[in-house]
């Protein structure tokens, strides 16, 4: 197995700047269900 | 023009290195040749002046400082606009894309910064590569530097011209069905396509992932041979990356250019079914001339048949569109991207998501994926993609068939030379057959190479040069000294050079 080393991540802000909409350091998303 | 935009990338690296010229004059070369004619081409969907220039002062610096340098640090590219580039636009010409500022760079990338090779701009192509003209791009299309009137080849066009057109001495494109080999062919420049797994795909926004391969175009061979140096090998972010080392290109391709007989010994395969039907007259002519100088090089020409090439060109548009319909699945308008709610109804994420897509793929991507899901759904799995498979796997046999009887295989690199804008629009089957020469080297992921044979009517021919898995060293001998024997390259002498600067 390879060492368990830590890596570079992709960062939260930079990630969430390119999202359509995000909320306290989240992705913002519509309903998955509707009304009915 | 400045003379020095005629250069090859090894030549302008030659300068640099003896202080004849800096990395900062070469990149404002490059940059204003942009300016003064990519209006008429239409080759960039964003320039990156600033970034290009803080690269090029960068390596300015170092070498000022004795730093011991890439050989190639400090010479300009371009990169197609579907690598993605931390922070700089990467649109994949789609309207879905529009503002993504991604936030990392493709290996690829990272290697052309590593090398230190300022990135100019981001090159057109067909929306998310499905194309060979680069008319179906959501920004415009891009015009072949050999006749602006017609098609510059597709889905990587924006990148030949770029190169074609002097504005860079090389670039990146991808090819997935020959999207680097067919635009190189009609614009007079050499365009590799690696074994698959040659190149890492990490950032590589997805087509058909297992047909899909980064690749580089120059306008020499020698160049595109560096090239595909500078961004092979390894990499474990991409679980289909060979984990072997990377030949010297570079030095096989000049071992080949400069020995008297370079290919003798070697057979070359003529492969019966990619030869006369359907192509031009001036193609077929051009590919006969290059097969003659093919045996004054001292190689021994014979012909090889691969009859499941037939069955080539349905299978790839089955398993093509398979790959597309999933992988653009994640075009969804949640984490990247555009979002369009819908104009009446329920804002749901279904109805959201449905909205996003109408608006943000084109036709051509809509058609591919439509058919995608289509040949996946589960009725008609194995009568479509199951097959499709199996026909992959005869096509791989027939190679590997053809291979024991010959070192390398040629063909025409497209059936046709350039065609005029907007003439193959209206009938998408009629684009789809022209890339039967092509597709069989992706099916089987193979390496193959597209360097110019001559002229036909005025445009550019290409001959395509096959080779086994694994053996791109092979192929760019081959390529090398088919070049040599040809005379001087065929990009040197594009019209663009003369082209007045506005």
């Amino acid at each position: 197995m390879r060492a368990d080393v830590v890596v570079p991540t992709l960062d939260r802000d930079e990630v969430l700047a390119a999202a359509p909409a995000s909320e306290d350091g989240k992705f913002l998303v519509p309903q998955i269900l509707g009304e009915e | 023009m400045k003379d020095l935009l005629k250069l090859s990338a090894a030549e302008m690296a030659r300068k640099l290195r003896a202080g004849e010229t800096t990395s900062v004059e070469l990149t404002q070369a490059c940059l204003d040749r942009i300016r003064a004619v990519d209006a008429r081409v239409g080759a960039f969907l964003s320039v990156n002046d600033e970034g290009a220039l803080a690269a090029a002062r960068d390596v300015n610096a170092r070498r000022a400082a004795g730093e011991s340098l890439h050989r190639f640090a400090g010479v300009p590219i371009a990169v197609k606009d579907n690598m993605v580039t931390r922070g700089k636009p990467t649109t994949c010409a789609s309207k879905i894309l529009e503002g993504w500022l991604p936030p990392y760079d493709a290996t690829v990338v990272e290697r052309l910064r590593e090398v230190g090779l300022p990135i100019v701009g981001k090159t057109n192509m067909d929306e998310f590569a499905m194309g060979s003209s680069t008319e179906r791009s959501a920004y415009g299309a891009t015009h072949n530097p050999w006749d602006l009137d017609r098609i510059p080849g597709g889905s990587s066009g924006g990148s030949a011209a770029a190169v074609s057109a002097f504005m860079v001495p090389w670039a990146l494109g991808s090819d997935t069905g020959g999207s680097i080999r067919q635009p190189a062919a009609v614009t007079g420049t050499v365009g590799a396509k690696p074994t698959y797994g040659g190149v890492s795909r990490y950032g590589l926004v997805a087509m058909a992932s297992s047909l899909d391969q980064i690749g580089p175009f120059a306008r020499n061979v020698a160049d595109a041979a560096a090239l595909q140096e500078i961004v092979g090998g390894h990499d474990p972010r991409d679980s289909t990356s060979l984990n072997a080392p990377v030949p010297p290109f570079e030095e096989i391709v000049a071992t080949a250019a400069s020995s008297a007989k370079p290919l003798e010994g070697v057979r070359v395969g003529v492969v019966k079914q990619l030869g006369g039907e359907g192509c031009q007259e001036g193609v077929v002519a051009s590919f006969q001339e290059a097969l003659k100088a093919i045996e004054d090089l001292g190689a021994r020409v014979v012909e090889v048949s691969c009859p499941s090439l037939e069955y080539a060109l349905g299978a790839y548009y089955l398993i093509m569109p398979a790959e597309v319909s999933s992988n653009l699945a994640r075009f969804d308008g949640m984490r990247y991207g555009i979002r369009v709610e819908p104009e009446d109804g329920p804002v749901t994420a279904e109805t959201v998501m449905a909205a996003t897509r109408g608006a943000g793929f084109g036709p051509e991507v809509k058609r591919r994926i439509v058919l995608g899901t289509h040949v996946l759904s589960s009725g008609y799995y194995d009568a479509y993609y199951g097959s499709a498979q199996k026909v992959r796997t005869l096509v791989q046999r027939d190679f590997d068939a053809a291979f024991g009887e010959a070192d390398v295989l040629v063909s025409p690199t497209s059936p046709v030379t350039a065609w005029e804008l907007g003439s193959k629009l209206e009938d998408p089957l009629a684009m789809y057959v022209l890339d039967i020469t092509t597709i069989p080297a992706n099916l089987a992921g193979i390496p193959g190479i597209s360097v110019p044979s001559g002229l036909a009517d005025g445009l550019p021919v290409g001959l395509q040069i096959l080779a086994p898995a694994h053996a791109d060293a092979q192929m760019y001998r081959v390529a090398g000294a088919v070049e040599a024997g040809l005379g001087k390259p065929l990009a040197q002498s594009c019209p663009a050079a003369d082209w007045e600067e506005k």
